[in-house]
């Protein structure tokens, strides 16, 4: 960047000497260095993830609203680094030049003194090369997020379809595409949520949509048990919680997934499970058992010292940050819980075989088991502030639940009485939705 | 086209407080009680809201009426109006014509020409809206304020009030929410959290959100898509859309030439299109998938207010010249569920609205604003310079077309400032008026059988009412 004005300027005079440095040229060149590699700490490390526009339009459309905002941030943006720059040149430029002269044999020159424009210089080339940066990112996040319509069957093996991709953690792009695309589906297309509210052939099977709801069970129960375990996670001698699912809750085994369960009401409390267990040969068994007690007693000392001496601290991960890995996805539960929900409501019309109704249950107390969030005393306001986007990220989340919950319970609330519901999950829905 | 001839008005010395299959009933005004005709409001909330309810209203200028005028250097007084009202402030004490120009609008007056409701910055009553669910309602007053009324007597009527809440423009409350309300006012849009089971009177603003954009205001129509996702603003001086995604304080912008603001944005009911109107001649039609639109232009003035049929196919406008209320039929991409193929390719004149003076009651003149009620079946109608409400019978067989039903007086000295529907009434549709006195009338449009229907069966039967309304209106 720095080129053209080294170039105009290569040959000053120096008093019949052949080579001394223009400093000018110099001080643009490092400066170049030096914005590179302030934007790469502050920025490029700092902010990683995509963002999602409120509404989709056109590229041009999005491109032309906001080169001009992008323009004029590079330029407030650039001031730091050029501040900062003319306060280090300041200091130790004179060091620089001096080592810079011995390396490589330049003479001193001692009269040629830097323009007053070249701060301008500097700060224009600071903010363009922002300017670029930021292009850059703009449409590499303009590409990335622009909504994709996923197949809805396995054309081949390998090729990827919504169902799976929901649960597709390793490509994050990928499972927030499907989501969004499931969102969308599910309140725009009337012909592909068809598509999960059939039966496939041959077997008559709803395939499509219990592949569907398993995998969004599945994310959401994830994303509960992370939030579960951040917020227990202080006491390390506390057992593992396993995350209240009420014994009435159906979640069935995957084999039984196709078995409709027609009368919906909780299991007979007549029948008793019985749970059949191999009791261990006596002569073998004593051992191990003190092997596994010993190993547990290893295993609370090692986690006390690791706590004692704060390597949990510096290398173990943070209770905190699980929960800020957890908003950061936070724009996924919100497509995933509305979608869903949605498209639950849409079955009330449209699903002629009743294929929804077995899984209601478990989606509302999967959907209310995400109120976890409202408990984390780190996301208090008093804690985060207004600004904070965990904090915003917590109350979209939330707030998307409560909605979906509300539809649900809207849609559904002639039938509400004979969900098998915990008392828990039906305490709640009444705080959510008074008729 | 038909015109206003055809309505009648109440005796002399009534007002109108019900139509009942089809018949309106007038009464007195001495003795007036809609419940001898109808029970179906009877546990609405009576409101009255004197001028004497209202809390005074700081302008903040309060401290300069103590102090004289004194002479000072000009030098000083430049610094003086610098401090005090910034660089536009000491440009205008130097040439005070060139000024005029930049500065960007004065509000009340702008928003007062703008705003749906008649007579803005005078009366009382400033918005109403009704939950989309329960039987509560949402009254912005001149005081800046905002009262929500529920039928429950015993129940306390929580105040919303902020400093920053100045010029209320519109008020919206949040779809599949029980608790959410977006008001809409001079600087930006706050959305506040309202607990019905806390017994706080006045919530306080640590729990709303404040949504703001400095190019944005006045904030003059807001509406909410029927998912309760999305949040669309527009604002008088900025041609710029914003669509919100509340909780993250994130905008997209919807933006196109042609004017130099925006006045009004409407959802339609099925969440399909979304109608934005600017200040100059074009009014658009967007679709919400794509967020394309289709662009529609009057001939002379600007559209002054439109509302959606419940089915988001036919969209009524009215402008604020001419007493003409139009209709379009807009098209609906989406393939399966479509009864029309393309949109009408121009407006069709319904209703010739031309003031006329029916009994010695003057009627009609331009709209200042129109509503549907939810089942689409109705359409109110406030004038710019009568103070009677009419109300139509919308008719969709053979064609579209408007049928006048009743007119809606009220007192003698009152005036109509602003029109709403309750959003979820069983037996038919109600209208709900604030009327310049401060007084908020309800009138119910009552069918009896729908009425009993839904009495004895909670969940009201629409194909039996669809049936029913069409062969009504059409005998």
């Amino acid at each position: 960047m720095a080129l053209p004005v080294a170039g105009r300027r290569s040959v000053p005079e120096c008093d019949g000497q052949n080579y001394c440095l223009n400093e000018g040229a110099f001080f643009l060149i490092i400066s170049g260095f030096w914005t590179g590699l302030y934007y790469f700490l502050k920025v490029y490390i700092s902010e990683k993830h995509l963002t999602f526009p409120v509404i989709y339009q056109r590229k041009v459309l999005q491109l032309k609203a906001r080169i001009l905002p992008l323009l004029k941030e590079s330029f407030a943006l650039s001031l730091w680094p050029t501040f900062y720059f003319t306060i280090l040149y300041w200091c130790w430029g004179g060091d620089l030049t001096y080592n810079f002269n011995r390396t490589f044999g330049i003479l001193e020159n001692a009269k040629e003194s830097m323009p007053s424009l070249i701060y301008l210089h500097l700060w224009m080339f600071g903010a363009i090369y922002y300017f670029n940066m930021s292009l850059m990112r703009f449409f590499f996040n303009l590409f990335l997020t622009e909504p994709v319509e996923f197949p809805l069957f396995k054309e081949t093996p390998e090729s990827l379809c919504l169902q799976e991709s929901i649960t597709l953690q390793d490509l994050p792009i990928v499972q927030s595409l499907a989501c969004l695309d499931l969102h969308s589906l599910a309140q725009w297309s009337k012909s592909r949520r068809q598509a999960f509210f059939s039966l496939s052939q041959p077997g008559g099977h709803p395939h499509n949509w219990n592949s569907l709801i398993e995998n969004v069970l599945k994310l959401l129960n994830e994303y509960t048990e992370v939030l579960n375990k951040s917020v227990e996670s202080p006491e390390l001698s506390k057992p593992v919680q396993v995350p209240a699912v009420p014994p009435c809750a159906i979640r069935p085994p995957d084999r039984f997934r196709n078995l409709r369960n027609m009368c919906l009401t909780p299991p007979d409390p007549g029948t008793i499970d019985v749970e059949i267990s191999h009791s261990p040969l006596p002569g073998f068994g004593l051992p191990s058992v003190l092997a596994e007690k010993l190993k547990q007693k290893f295993q609370a000392v090692l986690n006390v010292i690791k706590m004692l001496l704060g390597i949990n601290f510096l290398f173990g991960e943070l209770p905190q940050a699980s929960v800020q890995k957890c908003l950061a996805n936070g724009h996924i539960i919100v497509w995933i819980s509305q979608g869903v929900s949605v498209l639950a409501c849409a079955s009330i019309a449209e699903d002629r075989y009743g294929i929804v109704q077995k899984d209601l249950p478990g989606i509302i107390t999967t959907l209310q088991g995400l109120d976890r969030l409202n408990k984390m005393p780190a996301l208090a306001r008093k804690m985060a502030g207004y600004d904070d986007f965990n904090y915003r990220m917590k109350g979209a989340v939330t707030s998307a639940v409560k909605r979906s919950l509300f539809n649900l319970c809207m849609t559904f609330s002639a039938y509400m009485k004979e969900f098998p519901l915990g008392k828990d999950v039906v305490l709640y829905l009444q705080t959510v939705y008074k008729a | 086209m038909r015109c206003l001839t055809d309505f009648e008005v109440p005796n002399d010395g009534e007002i109108s407080l019900c139509e009942i299959n089809g018949r309106m009933h007038a009464m007195n005004y001495n003795y007036a009680n809609v419940n001898a005709f109808t029970n179906t409001v009877e546990n609405y909330p009576k409101i009255h809201i004197t001028r004497n309810l209202l809390h005074p209203v700081s302008s903040g200028d309060e401290g300069r009426a103590l102090f004289l005028p004194v002479n000072v250097s000009f030098l000083k007084q430049l610094t003086q109006v610098y401090y005090e009202q910034g660089l536009v402030g000491v440009t205008h004490r130097f040439h005070p014509q060139s000024v005029d120009r930049f500065e960007r609008y004065s509000s009340p007056s702008l928003i007062n020409e703008v705003s749906q409701a008649r007579n803005w910055s005078c009366d009382t009553i400033r918005c109403i809206t009704w939950h989309p669910y329960v039987p509560k309602l949402a009254v912005a007053t001149c005081d800046d304020n905002v009262r929500i009324f529920s039928g429950d007597d015993n129940s306390i009527t929580p105040l919303l009030r902020t400093k920053q809440q100045r010029n209320i423009t519109c008020i919206a409350w949040r779809p599949l929410s029980n608790t959410e309300l977006a008001v809409g006012h001079e600087n930006g849009i706050i959305v506040w959290n309202v607990d019905p089971n806390s017994s706080v009177a006045r919530p306080s603003i640590s729990n709303a959100m404040i949504l703001q954009r400095i190019e944005h205001r006045p904030v003059v129509s807001i509406a909410w898509s029927p998912k309760g996702d999305k949040l669309i603003s527009v604002a008088a001086c900025d041609n710029t859309i914003l669509v919100w995604d509340v909780e993250l304080d994130k905008t997209s912008s919807l933006k196109r030439p042609g004017g130099s603001g925006n006045i009004l944005v409407k959802w339609s009911p099925t969440g399909e299109k979304l109608f934005t109107c600017t200040n100059g001649l074009t009014f658009r039609v967007w679709d919400c998938r794509t967020w394309e639109n289709e662009r529609w232009s009057v001939l002379d003035g600007r559209v002054q207010s439109a509302c959606w049929s419940n089915c988001g196919t036919t969209l009524l406008f009215a402008t604020n010249i001419e007493p003409i209320i139009y209709g379009v039929i807009v098209k609906n991409d989406l393939i399966f569920s479509s009864d029309v193929e393309t949109s009408s390719t121009q407006a069709i004149p319904l209703f010739d609205a031309t003031k006329i003076d029916i009994d010695g009651v003057l009627v009609g003149g331009p709209v200042q604003c129109m509503e549907s009620d939810p089942k689409g079946k109705h359409l109110a109608v406030l004038f710019q310079d009568t103070s009677c409400v009419a109300v139509f019978n919308i008719v969709r067989e053979p064609g579209l077309q408007l049928i006048a039903s009743s007119l809606v007086t009220g007192l003698p000295e009152e005036k109509s400032s602003t029109i709403s529907f309750v959003q979820k009434f069983d037996a038919g549709a109600c209208l709900t008026i604030g009327w310049s006195s401060g007084r908020i009338q309800y009138y119910p449009i009552v069918y009896t059988d729908l009425a009993s229907n839904s009495d004895s069966n909670q969940t009201s039967n629409t194909s039996l009412y669809s049936s029913f309304s069409v062969s009504s209106f059409n005998k």
